[in-house]
């Protein structure tokens, strides 16, 4: 706490005006100006994201009619027991172009290309909610995902300085995240791993400091990202520190194997519900890129991205049908567990989660980027039903909307989000 | 994000076509149609939407203005506006009204991003990182990548090392001090002399392959539910099966697998390979030593021994089931693994061949090799040449042989598999024995403690001037006592903390590493000059060649003035061009102007382009372009030759695919590159280039528009305009009897369409020719033949590919152009602006009057005035 405190008066009497706005712009008068809505102390609230790469194929993800969901569209098969937790959306998206390279605007409403033409850039969901109530967990929000994958995989989460939350590789990974110690290192060690992080961002801010004297307008903007950079590292030592005294939860599973997408989606799956069950974190997301799918251990022999070029060819849709039946099951399984969890508060985990699951991509054999599939599930979605949206042209409701009413619901009283027009309430 | 194959990228020079409608009157020609259509409604009196058009003015003034003019352009291409009631505008009006739109936003889009020709402070990108690092401290960064983890770069038109685009996070920076730290350590692990010692195994190898099937399978089953139905395949997804049909099935295998293990020929005493490591599924790939999975204490080299025996490269049935290339010996090599990476038996990220082995077919015979090995890491043994599809193979063959031997066939998969597995004879490497002794040192203390410590040992009583030493190189120019100052604070800090001086001076040099002077280049000032200083301009040529520091001759230069003297910084580009490590310069200028980072990223259908797999074509095609690329480099050859030459590079496998006339004798080693003339193939020159068809291609179909955009963008440097909006992607209908070129001929009909279509698709179809993995090819399928005739941007008609290549050489000057806006956007940093023009078309001027060649080019890119301004 010292710590941060006195560098910020530091800064304050050092750097005079030019660290501040920087400092000012991005980590605290947003975080500030958010208003947020004090829910009573035991209600929590948490969101989980879910996306893929390809989309689904739209005759086995849309219900044909609007209103309760009479007749099975093919994928939901295995969310056949759970229709009562769900909600679909239809003609929803965020009015953006480029195929694969558009997919990273699924939860932001906005390609990093056009971030900067943005006021909060291009802020995902997921990355909005964290800023606002992940300081209440040890870890502000897990995004899990893969670098790997076609065009660096989905890309969901995204800062509000426009920057990927590098996610966590593999199950192994973050099971080590959420509930090992750092054995390799004794207590002391540790300590003094913080202690040289300080040091250093001690000698790097002075040199910043000194470098950007000499600096001209633009230059100088750019040296503000590294002051805004060393404020967010300094943030997360202190967190670390904070949280290190704190004993992770005891791991209920073992140590899990990475495999290979397919079969470490169940595993992802069980570990974030766990994330969400020992309150590690309330926000999370899992972007499932699809070329890493090994089709082979579902009996297929292409690919997932050659299956998405189906060409109209009935063998291909077929072959897509079986990859989305196993990832609405593996989804339905994670439904499951969050519903049978015990929340602290006597309810279930998943009375208390709001789940998003879809993509940015709308029609994979095209690569178009709207009418994307968008299902609901969990806190505030139990409808079972099937809200389709007006289809013509000029009657469009954005995505984003919806994505606003989240973030309400959530207790985020923002007035906008992205590209939105208003909110989308049931 | 904003990279790779983009359709939608305003270039920062406007194309021909679209200057000569920007020259079109705006009052004559746009005002009196918006005087008709619009202002009624959205002009003095009303502005229904809240728009108003009548007081708009060209040039375009603002960015409210510009939205305007999109908007129109947008209402004009949907068709929207004017509403239905209202008189329809004449259709080649409107056409020309569009045109007039789209070139003056896209000349108002230029405008805005003009930064005023000036580098931002630039951040090294990883790429630069990573070998900064291994040139600060002499390291072999083949297989020490500390940059893993580092968010990924943002890139502007494919380029890497853009500075407005390298943005510095939390996320960075944190991994900055993540990667000083293993840095550092590794780079001076101690002051004593590590002890050499040895690993022998015999026996009790681990089969990975086998045990790690079985072990999955079983494991599987324990770990979780939905796992459990996985090994039985989509079947056992929707039925379901019975926890004890499960589990007997589970016993059963094992008992099978128990039984392989005493019955198949003395397996604890080998291990098998099948496959090589890029095969879908990983049934036996690596053959490493269970005792050492822990890897290596130190960093170094080794020695490393094995005996190995090939068996059955020519199958005894009549069908090679695993696919294999019969006609060539087996390869092997040597990988690192580390297990903290990953799995040992399954493929990890870094995997640099440490060494090489030609295999003798039958008999059991010893190979070696020395090796560089990092602390941690173990060598691991692959087949380079072995199944790309084992499991189906041992299937197939478990199949075929009950059948011949009149048993009944087997059930599932995995029983056939079991039982090819035991019982057939498909091309495999046993190993039998390895061994590894060392780290075998040369020199003590190690280059990399003589560079940092100044060619001393550590002195305590020293430590300012070794720090000085330090950071002269770590910050590429002369430290102020400032910058000594902060970073002696920090060694300081850390004895005060009872920390010991070595290790307190080690991690001074972490924060050097952290210090924006080492994360950004500085590019100041000269005093009382409008040019950057000398040591800006030694980075700045060394980034550009090397894409790392200046080495010690660069930076005397610049300590004594010299590199101010054109002759010597001319000079000095060429003696880079010359190092070895410029071949990271042509890595990473082709990744940014032909894309070639993209390679790799879509893979191909396995079953269709198997070749692609089996021969490892992904990195023989990447060399190609590179070879090639290099050639005209080193011989300072006419930068015609891109699209004329008619030879390439290639090595058998790439010769095979390109059906070229050269025989597997004529190359020294099955890895070897050679120059093989192409008359008469439709080869040579980029457009000739399997790593172009590849990717530009989706690994399973091609495009004609993406490849058309393709050419236009990066090799002629006119990019069109983006679609309007509501157009959709052609929906591909493979079924029927249509090809591409029928579907897009309706496209092609509509005359908005068809005006950026007319330019795209001649080229894109011209390129039909060749396959997703750049194969030759003449028909999609039966009865859909390939008609690769058209009209070229300037009018020249074509008949098929070869006039295409034959007149695409006209298109020269354009390609020329383009080529050298991305070697100065490289060199420096930034984006062309249209400020930037007559330095461009000096170069140019001069390059044709002159006939200079390609390296000449690269050399006035240095020589040039920009390249010395901030």
């Amino acid at each position: 706490m010292d710590f941060l405190m006195n560098r910020r008066l530091f800064l304050r009497g050092s750097l005079g005006a030019l660290a501040l706005p920087a400092l000012e712009s991005i980590a605290f008068s947003k975080l500030q100006t958010a208003k947020v809505n004090l829910t009573p102390t035991n209600e929590v609230k948490r969101l989980v994201c879910i996306g893929n790469s390809f989309g689904f194929h739209a005759s086995h993800f849309f219900p044909t009619d609007p209103g309760l969901i009479r007749s099975l569209p093919k994928a939901f098969e295995p969310l056949k027991e759970s229709l009562d937790q769900i909600t679909v959306f239809s003609n929803l998206d965020h009015g953006v172009k480029g195929g694969h390279y558009a997919v990273h605007s699924f939860l932001s409403g906005v390609k990093q290309s056009q971030a900067s033409s943005m006021p909060n850039g291009n802020l995902s969901l997921d990355q909005r909610a964290a800023e606002v109530f992940g300081f209440k967990t040890r870890f502000p929000s897990l995004v899990v995902g893969s670098e790997n994958g076609l065009h660096g995989g989905c890309q969901m989460s995204w800062t509000r300085s426009g920057v990927r939350v590098p996610p966590i590789e593999g199950p192994k990974n973050l099971f080590r995240k959420l509930f090992i110690q750092e054995k390799s290192k004794s207590n002391p060690q540790v300590l003094q791993q913080f202690d040289l992080g300080k040091s250093i961002l001690d000698a790097s801010l002075e040199d910043a400091r000194n470098l950007g004297k000499r600096l001209n307008g633009r230059d100088r903007d750019k040296l503000d990202e590294y002051f805004t950079s060393i404020r967010e590292v300094e943030t997360g030592i202190q967190q670390k520190e904070k949280w290190h005294s704190i004993p992770k939860p005891n791991a209920p599973i073992d140590e899990p194997v990475n495999r290979n997408l397919v079969e470490d989606i169940p595993v992802l799956y069980k570990l974030i519900a766990l994330a969400l069950e020992t309150d590690s974190t309330r926000v999370a997301s899992f972007e499932m890129a699809g070329a890493q799918f090994n089709t082979g251990l579902l009996g297929l022999n292409n690919g997932y991205h050659a299956y998405s070029h189906h060409g109209q060819k009935q063998e291909n849709i077929d072959a897509l049908l079986a990859l989305e039946l196993y990832q609405m099951k593996c989804f339905s399984q994670f439904l499951d567990q969050l519903k049978s969890t015990q929340s602290p508060n006597g309810s279930s985990l998943l009375d208390e989660t709001t789940v998003l699951f879809g993509s940015g991509m709308g029609n994979g054999n095209a690569h178009t980027n709207n009418n994307l599939p968008i299902l609901m599930a969990g806190r505030g979605y139990q409808t079972g039903s099937h809200v389709a949206l007006p289809e013509a042209k000029n009657k469009r409701v954005p995505l984003s909307n919806l994505y606003l009413s989240i973030l309400n619901q959530l207790g985020v009283e923002d007035g906008t989000f992205a590209h939105s027009t208003g909110t989308l309430t049931l | 994000m904003g990279k790779k194959l983009s359709l939608s990228i305003f270039g920062v020079f406007i194309s021909a076509f679209t200057n000569l409608h920007a020259e079109k009157n705006f009052d004559s020609t746009i005002t009196p149609f918006l005087q008709t259509h619009c202002f009624k409604c959205h002009g003095p009196e009303k502005q229904k939407a809240d728009r108003r058009y009548d007081q708009l003015l060209h040039p375009i003034q603002n960015d409210e203005d510009l939205l305007l003019f999109q908007d129109i352009l947008d209402q004009l291409n949907l068709g929207e506006m004017p509403p239905e009631e209202e008189p329809r505008p004449d259709p080649t009006e409107v056409k020309e009204v569009v045109a007039w739109l789209t070139s003056a936003i896209a000349e108002a889009q230029a405008k805005r991003k003009n930064k005023g020709g000036e580098t931002v402070l630039r951040r090294l990108n990883r790429r630069e990182y990573l070998h900064t690092i291994s040139d600060l401290f002499n390291l072999n960064a083949d297989a020490f990548d500390p940059t893993e983890g580092f968010p990924s770069d943002k890139e502007i038109h494919h380029l890497d090392n853009q500075g407005h685009a390298l943005v510095t996070s939390g996320f960075l920076l944190d991994q900055y001090l993540r990667a000083a730290d293993l840095v550092v350590e590794k780079a001076l692990p101690s002051l004593d002399k590590p002890a050499s010692r040895e690993w022998i195994q015999n026996g009790n190898f681990e089969q990975g392959e086998f045990t790690g099937f079985m072990t999955s399978v079983q494991k599987r089953e324990l770990i979780d539910q939905p796992l459990k139905s996985l090994s039985w395949g989509l079947k056992g997804m929707t039925g379901s099966m019975t926890q004890e049909k499960l589990a007997s099935r589970r016993k059963s295998l094992t008992g099978n697998f128990e039984t392989i293990l005493r019955d198949v020929e003395n397996i604890p005493n080998h291990i098998r390979l099948y496959e090589h490591p890029r095969s879908q599924r990983h049934m036996g790939s690596y053959a490493y030593m269970s005792d050492l999975s822990d890897g290596v204490p130190f960093d170094g080299y080794y020695f490393f021994a094995f005996d190995a025996t090939a068996l059955y490269r020519v199958p005894p049935y009549e069908k090679n089931f695993a696919r294999t290339r019969t006609d060539e010996p087996f390869r092997l090599a040597v990988v690192p693994g580390n297990i903290k990476v990953g799995p040992l038996h399954l493929p990890q990220p870094l995997e640099p061949k440490l060494a090489h082995f030609e295999m003798v077919d039958g008999k059991r015979k010893k190979y070696h090799a020395r090796i560089w090995l990092n602390k941690g890491s173990t060598p691991r043994l692959i087949f380079l040449n072995g199944s790309h599809l084992t499991r189906i193979a041992h299937i197939e063959a478990a199949q075929f042989l009950r059948q011949r031997d009149g048993l009944p066939p087997l059930s599932t998969g995995n029983e056939n598999l079991v039982y090819g597995l035991q019982h057939a004879k498909l091309p495999q490497v046993r190993i039998h024995h390895l061994f590894l002794s060392g780290p075998i040192i040369d020199h003590w203390p190690t280059r990399t403690h003589k560079e940092i410590l100044g060619g001393t040992t550590y002195d305590p009583e020293n430590i300012r001037t070794q720090l000085s030493n330090f950071l002269k190189r770590a910050y590429r120019r002369p430290p102020t006592d400032k910058q000594i100052d902060a970073i002696h604070g920090v060694y300081l800090a850390r004895k005060s903390k009872g920390i010991d001086s070595w290790q307190a001076f080690k991690d001074s040099l972490k924060a050097a590493l952290c210090s924006p002077y080492f994360i950004y280049l500085q590019e100041e000032l000269e005093p009382e000059t409008d040019k950057i200083d000398p040591h800006a301009i030694a980075s700045r040529l060394s980034y550009f060649l090397w894409s790392s520091m200046p080495d010690r001759e660069l930076s005397a230069l610049a300590r004594n003035g010299e590199l101010s003297n054109p002759d010597i910084l001319r000079a000095q580009a060429e003696r880079l061009l010359r190092d070895s490590k410029s071949d990271r310069f042509v890595d990473g200028f082709l990744n940014a102007w032909l894309t070639l980072d993209n390679l790799g990223t879509t893979p191909p259908d396995h079953l269709r382009f198997k070749e692609y797999y089996i021969d490892d074509l992904a990195p023989a095609m990447r060399k190609e372009t590179h070879v090639f690329f290099r050639h005209l480099l080193d011989n300072n050859l006419p930068t015609s030759e891109f699209l004329t030459a008619q030879y390439t590079f290639t090595n058998p496998a790439l010769a095979r695919l390109y059906h070229l006339p050269v025989e597997k004798s004529d190359f020294p080693t099955p890895d070897s590159f050679i120059r093989v003339s192409t008359e008469g193939h439709p080869r040579g020159g980029l457009l000739g280039h399997s790593s172009i068809h590849t990717v530009t291609a989706n690994g399973f179909d091609t495009s004609p528009i993406i490849r058309g955009v393709w050419l236009l963008e990066n090799i002629l440097g006119t990019p069109p305009s983006p679609p309007p909006p509501d157009i959709e992607p052609i929906e591909p209908d493979t079924r029927g009897s249509t090809t591409i070129r029928d579907q897009m001929e309706r496209h092609r009909s509509d005359p908005t369409c068809a005006e950026c279509h007319r330019k795209i698709d001649p080229l894109g179809f011209a390129l039909e020719n060749f396959d997703a993995i750049g194969r030759f090819r003449t028909n999609y399928g039966p009865r859909k033949n390939i008609v690769a005739s058209g009209v070229l941007p300037g009018g020249q008609k074509f008949n098929d590919l070869g006039e295409f290549m034959w007149h695409f050489r006209n298109e020269h000057p354009k390609f020329v152009r383009a080529l050298t806006n991305k070697l100065m956007e490289y060199a420096l940093g930034r984006q062309m602006e249209i400020s930037d023009r007559p330095t461009i078309d000096r170069i140019l001027k001069k390059v044709e009057n002159e006939n200079l060649g390609f390296q000449d080019l690269i050399v006035e890119v240095v020589a040039s005035d920009l390249f010395v301004k901030p």
